[in-house]
């Protein structure tokens, strides 16, 4: 009630403000739609055209004609859907376990986590690569996900102990009481309630998977393995740059992560405890 | 509905501090027993232990004739109401009711007569189909009771169950878990530092200080005679006045010295109190209520020897009657109640309250005679605090 009494009074700068904000983040978008858009010619016009004159499909269709691309496709789906499931499970579970249980080592480990989140990657590739070889992990989706959840798990812990941590504890009480077991206060009273936190975790794990160059390109080699940015990367080429081409890979890679937001920014909603204790 | 024995219950955490020590209570069958102290004095702790929230380091703890010290909270058939009622915001207040049932495997249609049933004895009909957060604070009260009264427990634990509601609704809601109280007739362990709701709720009163019971008694009984200087302070609104004084003999017959008055005390004060006679010249610690203070003007038939004059420093006209706050040059007694406030006065004086009939005439500032009525005098132990 508050908040909309306060927008239909807002500060005389607020419009503007959200509107040169809003520019300042779409124009680079609308470049890169336009640019997807232009021919051979039009990409290189001087002076550069804001829109071109006769858009075109064509960099759209040649993506996928001239390149495995829906091979980029499919892998960085199965790789960053995988890792982000994997994630989510694990440090929903560490992460209930570290805000309910006291136990020893507890303080010691969670700063383990923190730590373990402070290493350059660069300085972890040729180990990773190494341990990958060893395994015989190397070129694979599977190595990928490993990999990936390895760098996940933890923060994604973190943000799971922390969402858990502002539940109240007098709800696993009353549930105890009222007769749950452990397993059934996680489960039926306090894992609904997590959902929001949940799904903050998960767009944290899926973007920093679907976003990921570096170990994509070192630890795949063939085509039929690499990811999207990886392929994308590709199109830089070492005499050209198919810039419409390029444009219209990424506009096709940022399209899982505007559905994957859409699908669940109804579940970022903060409100779930309201009315469970007196505040 | 069962009895409830706490043996020699003692709670220590592992940093060695020991938040209850030694806690012996019997709760009859359908008995109302609160449990009150002072914040930080072990209350909450206790009733923790018994609901299984918290281990128990030491002791026995009955329900019924089964010893549960070791048993799961589930396990243990209490029902408990929360201070923050930590109700389930994802499920209505049905579900919330029902909740309890459903672990039990009842089904579905016995689960809604029963969810009915509680919210009608609570006036809940109307929300059944609402969630927490739509509701105000005292619905969500009752909503934590219900939850706790469909269950049909062999004893109800309550941790405050009313002190996040305003002064108003506090005062109904004390009735009505009372009176719900009353015809459920379950065995009830209620837990508050608010000594009010101890005094008007419960049928047995025990008063705990630092992880010690103190007393436990009848609510009549505690205020007239309480066995040590910490029950004297705490129970009671505004509370009794203690300093220090002494009795003596003259030729007038037995005088009580409070600083530099002397007032005249009837041999009535050493009826069942046979061992104050032989404690005259030493110092004691005296207590008085308010409501044995009275304006001399309003009283001139009271005796001229029960009488001292005072400046009034503080006049609180609450229509009914009048409290007046004065200082008496006798040494203060720290009762022990953390939360009562440091006296002032560099320890000559002590701050001390009257209840006036409302046509007292007593300002600020003005001198005033006080009929004390000698008759209701409290004589503690100055070094053991205890009763006399």
């Amino acid at each position: 009630m508050k908040s909309k009494a306060n927008i239909g009074g807002a500060h005389p700068l607020f419009y503007p403000v959200l509107v040169a904000a809003c520019l300042a983040v779409l124009t680079p978008v609308l470049w890169m739609v336009s640019t997807s858009l232009k021919n051979k010619t039009e990409l290189f016009s001087d002076p550069p055209l804001l829109w071109p004159e006769s858009p075109s499909l064509a960099a759209y269709r040649s993506v996928f004609t001239d390149y495995p691309f829906a091979d980029y496709f499919t892998n960085s789906l199965i790789v960053v859907l995988t890792a982000t499931a994997i994630s989510l499970v694990f440090s929903t579970l560490a992460g209930y376990g570290l805000s309910r249980f006291k136990f020893s080592g507890r303080g010691a480990f969670l700063a383990f986590l923190l730590l373990s989140q402070m290493f350059p990657s660069v300085m972890l590739v040729i180990p990773y690569f190494k341990i990958m070889k060893t395994a015989g992990l190397l070129d694979s989706r599977l190595g990928l996900i490993v990999t990936y959840i390895s760098f996940t798990i933890p923060f994604c812990t973190w943000m799971m102990y922390g969402y858990f941590k502002s539940i109240p504890r007098s709800l696993d009480e009353a549930a105890s009481i009222d007769g749950c077991g452990p397993a059934r206060t996680f489960f039926e009273v306090i894992l609904p309630l997590a959902l929001p936190g949940m799904v903050a975790t998960a767009v944290y794990a899926f973007i920093t998977g679907w976003n990921e160059y570096l170990f994509a390109l070192i630890l795949t080699n063939s085509e039929s393995q690499k990811t999207l940015p990886v392929g994308i990367g590709q199109l830089i080429g070492q005499y050209k740059v198919e810039w419409n081409e390029l444009m219209a890979a990424s506009i096709y890679s940022t399209i899982p992560l505007m559905l994957f937001f859409l699908f669940l920014q109804r579940y970022l909603i903060s409100s779930l405890t309201a009315g469970a204790v007196k505040d | 509905m069962a009895t409830a024995t706490l043996n020699g219950i003692s709670k220590i955490y592992d940093n060695g501090f020991q938040a209850v020590n030694e806690l012996n209570l019997d709760l009859e069958d359908g008995e109302f027993l609160v449990l009150v102290g002072p914040s930080g004095c072990g209350k909450s702790t206790a009733l923790r232990m018994i609901a299984g929230l918290e281990e128990i380091s030491s002791g026995e703890l009955r329900v019924g004739d089964r010893l549960v010290n070791d048993l799961a909270p589930k396990d243990r058939d209490v029902a408990m109401v929360f201070q923050n009622y930590a109700l389930y915001p994802q499920m209505t207040v049905g579900q919330n009711i029902g909740f309890p049932l459903k672990l039990r495997g009842i089904g579905k249609a016995d689960r809604e007569k029963q969810v009915r049933h509680a919210a009608g004895i609570l006036e809940l009909m109307e929300q059944l189909d609402k969630k927490p957060g739509q509701l105000s604070g005292g619905q969500r009260q009752r909503v934590a009771m219900g939850r706790a009264i469909v269950r049909q427990p062999s004893l109800f634990l309550m941790d405050e169950p009313l002190s996040n509601l305003d002064a108003k609704l506090r005062v109904q809601m004390r009735a009505d878990i009372a009176s719900i109280q009353k015809d459920l007739g379950v065995t009830t362990f209620y837990v508050t530092h608010d000594q009010v709701e101890a005094m008007t709720m419960g049928h047995r009163v025990a008063v705990i200080k630092d992880g010690v019971l103190q007393q436990v008694a009848a609510p009549e009984a505690l205020y007239a005679r309480p066995e040590n200087v910490f029950v004297a302070a705490f129970i009671g609104s505004p509370s009794m006045n203690l300093c220090e004084g002494m009795l003596l003999r003259n030729e007038h017959g037995f005088q009580l010295q409070l600083g530099d008055q002397h007032l005249g005390v009837p041999d009535s004060v050493f009826d069942n109190r046979s061992v104050l006679a032989e404690r005259l010249e030493e110092p004691l610690v005296v207590g008085f209520r308010p409501e044995h203070l009275e304006d001399a003007a309003l009283i001139p038939q009271h005796p001229e020897d029960r009488r001292f004059e005072t400046t009034v420093a503080v006049r609180e006209a609450l229509g009914a009657e009048t409290l007046i706050h004065f200082a008496l040059s006798a040494p203060p007694v720290n009762s022990g109640d953390p939360d009562a406030l440091d006296e002032l006065g560099g320890g000559k004086t002590s701050r001390c309250t009257a209840r006036f009939g409302a046509a007292t005439r007593a300002r600020v500032g003005e001198r005033i005679q006080v009929a004390l009525d000698t008759e209701h005098l409290h004589f503690f132990d100055p070094k053991t605090h205890l009763v006399i």
